[in-house]
C-alpha cells in the first residue's frame, strides 16, 4: 500500500501538534448541524451522475480487465479455445 | 491482487463502486469539481497501474483515499499554491437539487469548509464524514494519530466559532451555545 509508512506527504500546519493523549473534552462529537451539512454535501455529490471523463476511464479499465481475464483463461486451458476458431481451422485443414 | 476471484467483484468493478464517494471526498477537499474530477481520474489510473501492490482483503477505500490525497497535496506543493485558488468554480458546487430545502445549510457548510486550513479539512472529512478511525485517518494523511486528533480538534473549534458568528449575525437558534454547555457539562 503506497504511502502507508511514508510521512513525507504529510502537510503540517502551524500549530500542528501530536496529541496522542487528547484531553477528553476535546474529543467531543462534531456538532450535529455540521455533520448534517457535511453528509448532505456528500449525498448530493454521490447522487450526481459520474462525469463522462471519469466514466470513460472506468469503462476502459473494465474492458482491459475483461481482456486480461479472458486472455489468462485461454492461456491456462488451450483446449477451451473458441469452437468457432476451431471449426475454422478444421475447415481450412479439410480444404 | 487476484482479478479473477470467483463471484467477487473484480478490481475495476470495485473502483467503479468507490468512485462516487471518492469524488465526494475530492470535491469537499479541493472545493472545485473541476480539480476533483481530474484528481479522481488520476487516482483511478494510478490505482489501476499499481493494482498488484494492493493487498486483497485490506481496505480499498482507504488505499484510494491515500492515493487521491497524495496527488492533491503533491500538486499543491508543486504549484506552490492551493488548487482552491486556481479554479473559477471554487466551492460553486451546488449539487443537482439546489432549490430544495437545506440548500442554505449546504452553502454554509461549504463556506465554512473553505475557511479551514487544508490539513484540518482533510481530518474533518476523513473522520467526520468518511467515518474512519483516527488511526486509519493518520495512515492516509501520513501523520501521527495525535496530529489527526489535534487537527480535528482545531477544525471543530473553528467551525464552532464560525457558527457562533453566524448566530450572532442572523439571530438564529443558539445551537452553538447549547453545544458548548453540553461540552462543558
Amino acid at each position: 500500500m503506497p504511502s502507508r509508512n511514508d510521512k513525507k506527504d504529510s502537510v503540517r500546519s502551524p500549530g500542528d501538534e501530536d496529541l496522542d493523549h487528547l484531553p477528553q473534552h476535546l474529543e467531543q462529537p462534531l456538532n450535529p448541524r455540521i455533520v448534517k451539512g457535511l453528509n448532505r454535501l456528500y449525498d448530493d455529490i454521490i447522487n450526481d451522475p459520474i462525469p463522462d471523463k471519469i466514466s470513460s476511464v472506468l469503462e476502459r479499465l473494465r474492458e482491459e480487465e475483461r481482456a486480461q481475464t479472458s486472455g489468462r483463461k485461454a492461456d491456462a486451458d488451450p483446449d477451451e479455445m473458441d469452437t468457432t476458431d476451431a471449426n475454422k481451422v478444421k475447415a481450412r485443414d479439410e480444404s | 491482487m487476484s482479478l479473477d476471484n470467483g463471484n467477487a467483484p473484480s478490481f475495476a468493478e470495485q473502483l467503479t463502486e468507490h468512485t462516487p464517494k471518492l469524488r465526494a471526498f475530492a470535491i469537499s477537499l479541493s472545493g472545485s469539481p473541476t480539480v476533483a474530477d481530474d484528481l479522481v481520474q488520476e487516482t483511478l489510473l494510478r490505482a489501476w497501474n499499481n493494482r498488484e501492490k494492493f493487498e486483497a482483503g485490506t481496505n480499498l477505500k482507504a488505499w484510494l483515499l491515500t492515493i487521491l490525497r497524495n496527488i492533491y497535496f503533491n500538486q499543491w506543493r508543486r504549484q506552490k499554491r492551493s488548487p482552491l485558488t486556481g479554479g473559477d468554480d471554487h466551492l460553486n458546487y451546488v449539487g443537482r437539487d439546489a432549490e430544495q430545502p437545506g440548500h442554505m445549510e449546504l452553502l454554509d457548510v461549504k463556506r465554512m469548509l473553505s475557511k479551514l486550513p487544508e490539513s484540518q479539512r482533510e481530518a474533518l472529512l476523513l473522520v467526520g464524514v468518511e467515518g474512519l478511525s483516527y488511526e486509519e485517518a493518520a495512515v492516509i494523511a501520513g501523520c501521527a494519530v495525535g496530529t489527526v486528533k489535534s487537527r480535528l480538534s482545531r477544525a471543530r473549534s473553528a467551525l464552532l466559532e464560525m457558527m457562533e458568528d453566524d448566530t450572532a449575525v442572523d439571530g438564529a437558534a443558539p445551537v452553538v451555545a447549547q453545544h458548548k454547555q453540553h461540552a462543558a457539562g
